[in-house]
Order: structure tokens, then sequence, then C-alpha cells
């Protein structure tokens, strides 16, 4: 692509507007045009605010959940500590889990052909539908919590190491056995290496999961945590909680992925290189 | 891939599977495993007998699959409609895609609570629940087929005269198929995770119930049957579904493929 400085492209042409200039300013606009026609139509009391309190009200809450805390003066940052602190314990123990695991499974095709059935049915499962067995292992405390991410977070991330390892580019295998590469060379420096776009891609599924996952083991059997807020203001009819909650929870899985591909890119650079090339 | 290595992959699986439950039903046996919380194959074998042979677990079974077939109707149409308006008119997708945005990455569990209080905890909570899960994959993907459609089928349709009414159904829509067909498949795979935990926390039947109940009664092997049915459900339909998409709308893509476009 030819940059826009360029005399041969740009002569004749009048300078880009304002907003292609600067591309983040039509969706706030939009945004704000949006929150002001909640506000109004709010105002002129034609949305009942029980079921959709207005941005102001909205924003009240959000401080009161700074200052003064729900469910039992409970702060919202706590909560965000305590579900960030069991999303990433469980998430953290599925992915050193799954990755050797899949590295293994991926790099003997009779393994992988055996494990298929098991990987598939796993994978399919419905995470939540697991929580009451490990209730009854691990008790309603933290653990069952933990334990229910580590599962849920495991067949996501197994599956894409599998496919990593399993689809490394023949050529690339080629070239470096018709160099006499020594296999534990190809497995760290070709195999290894051109894997690591898709299990990257897995651990981002994984971390959606793990922030799904999470909300809803919170709504069980505990004040702690986002999940747990936005349930608690239900029973308590605080729908401006619950919406504050859900926006908190949004944002910081937003965070969460961009913090995630800052990674990729800073350790996997050549992941980025291979899909412009697609 | 030619047949003596499917006959052999089928073998080893086979085997694997097999191995599989003989190993626990020994465990199972031997005291291995607590036979309190994890019940045998055997266990499990008696319990889908009991269960198949009274008519509750069809009822479940139905009611869950209505729920989501309703839900997933409803976002999964409303996605693919929206999803082809902001592909193609810029105006669409400049007041769309910010909402797009800021509500997406708002996991589909959290839903849960504001979808009791604008719907109660009848049918129609569930189903919009299911119908918010399966619309934001639907939506993207959709966006994202027609965004990149490659520019010279739209040009050479142009060149013919191709009205635009036809251009969007006879070319956008096929071209933005694979794509389309990627959404669907994960917004209904994620739509029966949601179910089932929205059945847990709020309902009277259907397959969440079965476990929820089947656990305050202690019944754990229950709750096993139940996870394993579940499981079995959502790869079955899953099969469906690749099917459809192979036959009905997929059909002509394969060749292309085989031809390297």
């Amino acid at each position: 692509m030819r940059s826009t400085s360029d005399p041969v492209v740009d002569s004749g042409r009048p300078r880009p507007g304002f907003v292609a200039r600067h591309p983040w300013v039509q969706p706030f606009a939009v945004i704000a045009g949006l929150l002001g026609l909640w506000e109004t139509l709010s105002i002129l009391g034609y949305v009942d605010p029980f079921f959709m309190p207005p941005p102001s009200t909205l924003a009240q809450t959000f401080y009161e959940l700074l200052i003064e805390g729900f469910p039992e003066e409970i702060l919202l940052h706590n909560h965000i500590l305590v579900t960030l602190k069991r999303s990433a314990i469980g998430y953290l123990i599925a992915v050193a889990l799954a990755i050797p695991i899949g590295v293994v499974i991926g790099y003997f095709r009779t393994l992988d052909v055996a494990a298929r059935p098991f990987v598939t049915f796993g994978r399919s499962t419905a995470p939540i539908s697991i929580l009451p067995l490990f209730i009854a292992v691990f008790d309603i405390g933290e653990v069952s919590k933990v334990a229910l991410i580590t599962f849920a977070c495991f067949w996501a991330t197994l599956t894409n190491t599998i496919a990593g390892v399993k689809f490394v580019d023949p050529v690339l295998l080629r070239a470096a056995q018709s160099m006499d590469t020594p296999k534990s060379r190809i497995f760290a420096e070709v195999i290894l290496p051109a894997a690591l776009p898709r299990i990257f891609a897995g651990l981002k599924i994984s971390l959606a999961i793990a922030f799904m996952v999470i909300v809803a083991a919170e709504m069980i059997a505990t004040v702690f945590g986002l999940g747990a807020l936005i349930n608690e203001a239900r029973t308590w009819f605080r729908t401006d909680i619950t919406m504050v909650g859900m926006i908190v929870i949004g944002v910081i899985g937003y965070l969460a992925s961009l913090g995630l591909d800052a990674l990729e890119k800073k350790l996997v650079p050549w992941s980025y290189a291979v899909r412009d090339s697609e | 891939m030619n047949t003596p290595d499917v006959k052999r992959e089928t073998f080893v699986q086979f085997a694997a599977v097999i191995g599989f439950f003989l190993l626990w039903q020994v465990g199972a046996s031997m005291g291995w495993v607590n036979r309190d919380i994890f019940a045998s194959p055997a266990d499990l074998g008696r319990i889908a007998v009991s269960q198949l042979s009274g008519g509750a677990l069809f009822l479940h079974i139905g009611v869950s699959l209505l729920r989501v077939l309703a839900g997933f109707a409803i976002g999964a149409g409303l996605a693919v409609f929206i999803g082809l308006a902001m592909g193609s008119s810029e105006r669409v997708r400049v007041i769309l895609n910010p909402i797009v945005e800021i509500l997406r990455p708002i996991p589909p569990l959290a839903w849960i609570p504001l979808a009791i209080i604008w719907f109660g905890i009848e049918e129609s909570s569930k189903v919009f629940l299911i119908a918010v899960t399966a619309f934001f994959p639907v939506v993207v993907n959709t966006y994202k087929g027609v965004a990149g459609i490659d520019r010279t089928l739209l040009r050479a349709a142009r060149s013919f005269d191709v009205p635009s009414s036809r251009m969007l159904t006879r070319v956008a829509l096929p071209a933005a198929m694979p794509d389309i067909t990627t959404g669907l498949r994960i917004g209904w795979s994620l739509s029966f995770a949601v179910l089932v935990a929205a059945e847990m926390i709020a309902a009277k039947s259907g397959l969440g119930f079965l476990i929820t109940d089947a656990m305050n009664q202690g019944r754990f092997d229950v709750v096993v049957f139940g996870i394993v049915l579940i499981g079995t459900i959502s790869v079955a339909t899953d099969g469906i579904w690749r099917k459809v998409i192979d036959r009905y709308l997929l059909f002509w893509h394969r060749g292309i493929e085989a031809a390297g476009g």
C-alpha cells in the first residue's frame, strides 16, 4: 500500500475530510447521540426507568457502586478483583494443561485419531452443566468455580493447539527435513513456531469462554464477583446496578482481549504476517 | 483419504472409546472412583433405560430444543438481515456498528438477570437470551462476509445490469455464505450452552432443569447422565447443521475449494 503522502497518489485529490482523518469521531458521535436520545425519551416518560434506567441514573449508580458498594457494601473494585482472580487462576491452569497435552496429541497421528471422540465430546459439553458435579466433588466454594473455568477453557485451547501442531505447512517440514535437521530441532524450531498463531487463537476463544462461564458460576452461592453483583441486583429490583455491572463485565472482557492481542503481537509477530498474506 | 485409512481410523477410535468405558467401569467396580458422585457406565445404562421408558425425558429434550430453535431463529435471522444491511450500506454501518461493537463484549450469560427483569422467568426470557447469544456471532460474521466480498464479483454482476435487489440475494448473500455459516455454527453451539445455564437458574422443565433437579435430590448419577445427554445432543445437532450447510447453503462451494479458489 502507498502512503498518503505519495505525490503520485495525492495529486489532484482533495485532502481527506475531518471525519476520514479521525475515524473515532463518527462512532463516538453516534453513541453520544443514542445516549442523548435515550435520556430524552426517559425524561419525556416514553421509557420506563425500571426496565431501562436512563444514562444519568447509570452514571450515578456507577459512582454509588464505587464508594458505597452492593450487596453488603462490597465495593465495585472488590467484585472486579474477585472475578479476575477466579478467572485468571482457572484460565492459567487450563492453558498450562491444554497446551502440552495438545502438542503431544497433535504430534502423534494415532493419538490424535484415538483422542478425537473425547475431544469432540468434551468441547461440546455445556460447561455450566458440569457445575453440579464440581460442587459435589469440590464443595460449593471457590474451588468448584475455578475448576469450572478450567474445564471450560481447557477444550478450546486443546483443540486449537492440536490443530496448530497438526496443520503445519508441509513445505516447511519438507524443507527442514531435506536439510537433515534432527527431529528435536524440527519440533522446537519449525513445528512450535508454526503452531503458535493457532494456539493464540485458542487462547483468545478461551478467554471469552472464561468470562462467560465465570459470570454464570458467580450467580450461584456467592455474593462476591461481578456475576453475583448483577444477579443480586436483579433480586433487589435494581436494574440500574445490573446494567452497570454488565457494562463493567463487557469493558473488562474487551480490555483483556486487547491485552492478549498485544501479547500476541509481541511474542508471535509472524502471526500477523501470516494473517495479512491470507 | 483412501478407504484402508478410514477403516483403520474407525478401528482406533472404536477401540479407544471401548477402552475408556472399560477402564471407567473397572475403576468404578474396584472403588477407585467415588461411585456416589461418578456413576459407572453400567449405572448410566440403567439410568438411561429408566429415563427413556418414562416420557418425562422426551419432554425435557423437546422443551429445550424448542427454546433453542425459537431463540436461534429470531437472533440469527435478525443478525443475517442486519449484517447484510451493514455490509451493503455505509449509512447503516455507521449507525449500527458502534452499537454492535459496544454490546458484543458482554458475555451471553451476563444477560440472564436483565432477561429476567425484562421478560420474567417464563419462556420469553429464555428465548430472548438465546436470541441475544446467537445474534452477535452471526451478525459479526455476516458483516465480515459481505464486506469482504471480492469486488470483481460485484463489478461483474453490475456490468451485466443485475438489479440491486437481485445483487443482494444472488450475489452478496451466496458470496458471504461461507462466513455466515461459520457464524451460524458458533451461534448454535453457544445457544445450547447458554440455554442449559438459563434453565439451571430458572425453569421447571428442560435439560438444565433435569440436572438441577437431580442435584437437589442428591442423584449424581442422573446429573452425569444429563451432562452426557446434553453433550450428545450438542454433537448430534452440530452434525445435522454441518449436513444442512453442506447440502443446502454451501453446495456450490466445495467445487471452488477443490479448484483452489
